[in-house]
């Protein structure tokens, strides 16, 4: 018994130590394999350090919205600092869009003109120590998933193995152009390129649509409803508006009340709207009562 | 009041700068690979970078008038703050490119043959048509006070300056100086940085709902004159594209019925409505006059909520 308890905690210093790990890891093989892409010409490896820029651009966002959006509200942020976390998002994932855009277009003139670098071998190295990099990562993230069940972890895992999947076909690339097929590296760069546009305008549509005020999902619209529902003074439900501000929920509430009713009564079943509300709401960051 | 006239300016504004950008291209980069200028065909670039970022500006003024729905309850004012802040977020990675393409080849390629000086005539054009179109912009965009359309003013105006640089550019090599074409242009570069990063700093501004003093200031003056209001506990504003949108909450005396303090509600949101026309959305709370000894009453009952399980 008391072994299981240990072993859980070491897991669970063991996530949060490789949420750093992998940043660190994803950070230096982007510069490892970004330089040696560049230094061999190789644009399937430019496009696998691309790779793991996105997977910089997601730790990063993470520990933005553990530092500066989980801040909270002050004189000069009355609703809070929730929103950076969608900034850095939408404006990195801009920066990764532009590079791939560079590199397609780059791919593009290279198979139409036929100007196909040479193969290197320093390209298969660098693709190789990611894939080890990156799989080793990758395991570690699946352990501590299965032992303290954190989808982050998860999805940190996934983003390890697509690098892996990346830069394994690197290396294939590479092979084949050493065996003649020239064309095999600017075939893998646009494929690459092609994934990560998808990706980075997947992160830009969540971003925009947490800095334009969207709704939380329907479903937790409707459990808001429920709380209202079994508040008997509530007579009409007029709105119910909500958006989020980084990781928490903002919400108000416009809903008739009995208009016989004092101010101190109407004050004390607000109190009991808000509390009914903050009972079926995770991460609620305030619940605004407006009588109409 | 906005006239009927800049509303009806501020619908054309756009298209018509959109279609000077496309002209500008396709005249400077035909003059370029005349000339064999280099400058002037990193001006051409760039009129086409603003002709796809004018695009953006463009489908976002759509989308910012579009009323209030389920998926987005607040409107969709604020997509015209994203949209300023990409349209200068890739203005400036563009000026960083060029920067660093610009003191690349003045290193690595050094000094050529200087450009013919028919560049001279693609470069005036441009000066014409660009300062023509960031007037008409900043006119269109203080009158309307929009975010989207003053920024893109602020790329036209930048174009003029690199039309500028083109001249001195191309003059200056023709005299001798050979280097001066790309120190100018790595120059205007960094101008062209300036006014992006200024830029940016606005949409985060907007975007992260930063406190609006002046409005907010200006909200608490005019609820001085309406009776019945003990005291504003909270006022918080916050901009959604050109509409304001006022979080309040105010203490009325406790013993009222809800019935009169809505007719003080109704009071002070057709006072706000009139005296400043911005507002799109004001959500009123209403507390008790004496609110803080129900807030401790409130703190009390959650404390013997948790003692109740241990006795």
């Amino acid at each position: 018994m008391s072994k299981d308890v240990s072993e859980k905690q070491k897991c669970a210093r063991c996530a949060t130590q490789l949420s750093w790990i992998g940043l660190w890891d994803s950070f230096l093989l982007m510069i490892f394999k970004g330089a040696v892409g560049i230094f061999t010409g190789s644009r399937a490896l430019i496009a696998s350090a691309l790779y793991s820029f996105h997977d910089v651009l997601s730790g990063v966002a993470v520990l933005v919205g553990l530092k500066i959006a989980s801040r909270p509200p002050d004189e000069e942020h009355p609703y809070g600092h929730g929103n950076a976390e969608y900034i850095v998002c939408v404006f990195t994932s801009i920066l990764i869009l532009g590079a791939t855009i560079f590199i397609l277009a780059d791919c593009v003139r290279i198979i139409f003109l036929g100007e196909h670098a040479r193969p290197h071998w320093a390209t298969l190295v660098a693709a190789a120590i990611s894939v080890l990099a990156n799989e080793l990562i990758y395991r570690f993230n699946i352990c501590a998933h299965k032992h303290i069940n954190s989808p982050a972890l998860l999805a940190h895992g996934k983003h390890h193995r697509a690098d892996v999947i990346a830069s394994l076909a690197v290396v294939v690339a590479t092979l084949g152009s050493m065996m003649g097929y020239l064309f095999l590296d600017a075939l893998v760069a646009v494929f690459e390129a092609g994934h990560l546009i998808f990706l980075s305008i997947e992160i830009f549509y969540q971003g925009s649509t947490g800095l334009i005020d969207g709704a939380i999902i329907d479903s937790d619209v409707r459990l808001i409803r429920q709380a209202l529902a079994g508040i008997p003074e509530v007579r009409q439900i007029k709105a119910v508006k909500t958006r989020q501000i980084g990781r928490t929920v903002w919400v108000d509430l416009y809903v008739c009340l009995p208009p016989e009713r004092t101010i101190a009564q109407v004050s004390t079943i607000s109190t009991r709207i808000q509390n009914a509300v903050a009972d079926r709401v995770e991460h609620l960051g305030s619940v605004n009562v407006i009588c109409e | 009041m906005i006239s009927q006239r800049c509303i009806r300016c501020g619908k054309r504004v756009e298209w018509t700068i959109l279609a000077i950008n496309l002209a500008l291209f396709f005249l400077k980069f035909s003059f370029a690979i005349l000339s064999n200028s280099r400058s002037l065909h990193t001006d051409a670039f760039q009129s086409l970078a603003n002709f796809i970022i004018t695009a953006a500006v463009l489908v976002s003024l759509k989308m910012a008038s579009r009323a209030a729905d389920e998926k987005f309850p607040y409107g969709y004012g604020k997509v015209e703050f994203l949209a300023s802040g990409v349209v200068n977020m890739l203005l400036m990675v563009v000026a960083v490119a060029y920067m660093f393409f610009a003191f690349a080849e003045m290193m690595i390629v050094g000094p050529e043959r200087p450009p013919r000086l028919i560049a001279i005539f693609a470069a005036v054009i441009s000066i014409i048509a660009n300062q023509m179109a960031f007037k008409y912009g900043r006119c269109a965009g203080q009158k309307l006070s929009s975010a989207a359309i003053l920024a893109n003013a602020q790329v036209s105006r930048a174009d003029v300056g690199t039309s500028v640089a083109v001249i001195v550019a191309v003059v200056g090599s023709n005299l001798g100086l050979a280097r001066l074409d790309h120190i100018v242009s790595i120059v205007i570069c960094v101008l062209i940085i300036k006014v992006a990063f200024d830029g940016i700093k606005k949409a985060v501004k907007g975007l992260m709902d930063v406190s609006l003093r002046v409005e907010e200031a200006h909200i608490r003056d005019l609820m001085d004159n309406i009776d019945g209001v003990g005291g504003i506990e909270r006022v918080t504003a916050r901009f959604a594209g050109r509409s304001l949108l006022v979080d309040m909450s105010v203490s009325v005396p406790r013993h009222w019925p809800l019935s009169t303090a809505l007719q003080t509600v109704g009071e002070i949101k057709n006072v706000l409505h009139t005296k400043m026309k911005n507002i799109s959305q004001i959500s009123v709370q209403l507390l008790p006059a004496a609110g803080r000894r129900k807030k401790t009453v409130a703190a009390e009952s959650v404390q013997t909520r948790t003692y109740v399980p241990q006795t």
